[in-house]
């Protein structure tokens, strides 16, 4: 009787070692071309070279795929009316991605989930604006999709989509009747936080569009290359729309 | 061929770009709008003015290349309205600007009202008079006269670049803020621009009144030649800034430069006198540009004026029976200013 009681309290371990269950840890570095235009300003297109690194989590079973990362980014957006990058543009994000398996052929797979993403964008534009920080903040939630199809032997080529369908933005307002913002801070977090309000794709649009190969070299390393382009307009009711395109390249270690 | 269409898909996608919105709105002329707001409307020609220069002051006006941050531009002649346009958004009209430096003008203008009516009684009193509490242990800095201030010339080591962010968010005293700074020179013999000086004076005006700034002005300023709609800023301990952040609309901005060129005169009232409006306007100091009592002089066209950051000016000059008023972003850098000069010589040249 007692051999029985423990075989029963083995058996979801045993269930969960068929699960085949793998854990990753992905790094990966994303230099792009940046562009954004903060009409609050100007209507002006700045670009420049800018950089994203992930570091994120991730959990992998045969139907499912668990994602928890965190994204730093930075850029010296210019227009054409500067003469050198006085700008500084910096975002902080965190972003949790479910994906399951809802088809498979011997040859490709398609994965449909969800994202829960927040991410503050920081800029400071003192050719324009000494006085005042400009920000996007979104809180939101959406789809995520990824197609994977064999490449060579034991390569994968892959196609992810993620498009965020509601969020909870905070932008600056039209007028700010005061002199200076404190750059403390504590106020610059009280700021990025400030009239959120709830948006749908009519003022929120927040396209992730990547593709690329995904490389195992032994049981433990893997490498992603890929390029990618993302697409950001954020607004609300009371601002004007943020507007932000990266296209680039990207490489992630999986270890 | 399939997958030469995912390649033209991703090579169109990976080269997209962001376009440029124009940063002003299209050339729409400078016909002013017709309200009931006091401000007589009237026309170039009627008013003596060459058109062909005027236009040629609103195409750079308008220009994308030239005064990007620029928002109003306003010229009244003979009392009249003749030529008014936003070029950033109609609404501009009705929109509060931070005037800025411009706000000093006022503050002298609040000084001259003050010894009107027997408030202040001699410029060369001490600022220690006033309020004796927010001095330091310095007798040097007790020596301080009104007229220092108003001069840029107390001598008390005031940068802009550091010390305006640290006036704005100093707690305690302003005034003990401004003066626990160390002397760079001897009082009085150095023109030092600053934003200091003027909220010592405004300090000064707000003692001897026993009202704050923007109360006064209110009462004997604002409200007598119809500006009802204002917002001016104050130090963490309620006492408005003298030297920057007033925010008016343009058109109230234009009654204040028209209430200088009457003499202090309005609708038969003299709000502030004739005499304290001749002094703020002769040079007293300054460096390339001379210096009156917080007006920049500019004796080649024989007027004088208002500036503020951003390059927005109010130029006054009584031989053409001219006000100029322009308006901008208040928060630039001055390489995006633009010269001011450029639209005043302009605009001064088109008066026949």
């Amino acid at each position: 009787m007692k051999k029985y009681f423990i075989l029963l309290l083995l058996v979801p371990v045993l269930v969960h070692g068929q699960d085949s269950v793998n854990n990753q840890f992905r790094l990966s570095v994303n230099p792009s071309i940046f562009q954004n235009k903060e009409p609050l300003m100007n209507g002006q297109a700045n670009t420049c070279v800018g950089v994203t690194a992930q570091a994120g989590w991730e959990r992998i079973n045969l139907k499912r795929t668990h994602y928890l990362g965190l994204t730093i980014g930075m850029a010296r957006p210019k227009s054409d009316f500067e003469p050198v990058h006085f700008s500084l543009l910096a975002g902080i994000g965190a972003r949790y991605q479910y994906l399951n398996l809802i088809h498979e052929t011997a040859s490709s797979r398609f994965h449909l989930g969800g994202i829960a993403s927040i991410h503050y964008r920081l800029g400071y534009y003192p050719l324009w604006d000494d006085s005042h920080p400009y920000w996007a903040t979104n809180i939101s939630a959406g789809i995520s999709l990824r197609y994977e199809k064999k490449f060579r032997e034991r390569g994968l080529c892959f196609l992810s989509y993620e498009m965020p369908l509601i969020g909870l933005l905070s932008r600056p307002p039209l007028q700010r009747q005061y002199k200076i913002d404190d750059p403390e801070f504590g106020n610059l977090a009280g700021l990025m936080h400030q009239d959120m309000e709830v948006e749908t794709v009519n003022r929120y649009i927040d396209l992730a569009l990547k593709t690329g190969f995904y490389l195992p070299y032994s049981g433990r390393f893997a490498n992603e290359f890929y390029i990618f382009i993302n697409y950001l307009s954020l607004n609300t009711s009371y601002s004007e729309p943020y507007r932000e395109l990266q296209t680039g390249f990207g490489i992630t270690f999986i270890l | 061929m399939k997958k030469l269409l995912i390649f033209i898909s991703i090579s169109l996608l990976m080269t997209a770009c962001l376009k440029d919105d124009p940063i002003k709105l299209p050339n729409g002329g400078y016909v002013p709008v017709q309200r009931d707001d006091g401000w007589i409307v009237s026309t170039p020609e009627a008013e003596l003015m060459d058109v062909s220069l005027l236009n040629e002051a609103y195409e750079l006006f308008y220009s994308d290349e030239e005064y990007p941050m620029i928002n109003s531009l306003l010229v009244i002649r003979h009392g009249k309205l003749l030529a008014e346009a936003y070029c950033k958004s109609e609404a501009d009209i009705d929109r509060l600007n931070n005037i800025q430096s411009c706000t000093k003008s006022i503050t002298s203008l609040l000084t001259g009202i003050a010894i009107d009516q027997g408030l202040i009684t001699d410029l060369n009193s001490t600022l220690y008079s006033y309020y004796p509490e927010a001095f330091d242990e310095d007798p040097g800095k007790r020596k301080i006269t009104l007229r220092n201030c108003l001069v840029m010339e107390a001598g008390i080591d005031f940068n802009n670049d550091e010390n305006t962010e640290e006036l704005y968010f100093a707690g305690g005293s302003s005034l003990g803020y401004i003066l626990s700074l160390p002397m760079s020179i001897d009082t009085g013999t150095l023109f030092h621009y600053n934003d200091g000086l003027p909220h010592l004076v405004a300090g000064a005006i707000t003692a001897a009144s026993q009202v704050s700034l923007a109360r006064f002005a209110a009462d004997n300023l604002f409200g007598p030649i119809g500006i009802e709609d204002y917002f001016w800023e104050n130090s963490q301990d309620g006492l408005n800034f003298g030297a920057f952040s007033l925010f008016l609309k343009p058109r109230d901005l234009a009654r204040l430069g028209q209430l200088c060129l009457q003499q202090g005169s309005w609708n038969g009232q003299q709000i502030v006198s004739d005499s304290w409006l001749q002094q703020a306007a002769t040079v007293h100091a300054g460096g390339r540009t001379p210096y009156g009592y917080y007006f920049w002089i500019y004796p080649d066209m024989k007027g004088y004026g208002m500036i503020g950051h951003g390059g927005q000016f109010v130029f006054i000059c009584n031989e053409k029976d001219l006000v100029i008023v322009c308006t901008a972003s208040g928060y630039t850098n001055e390489i995006l200013w633009g010269s001011s000069d450029q639209l005043i010589e302009l605009i001064y040249r088109a008066c026949r």
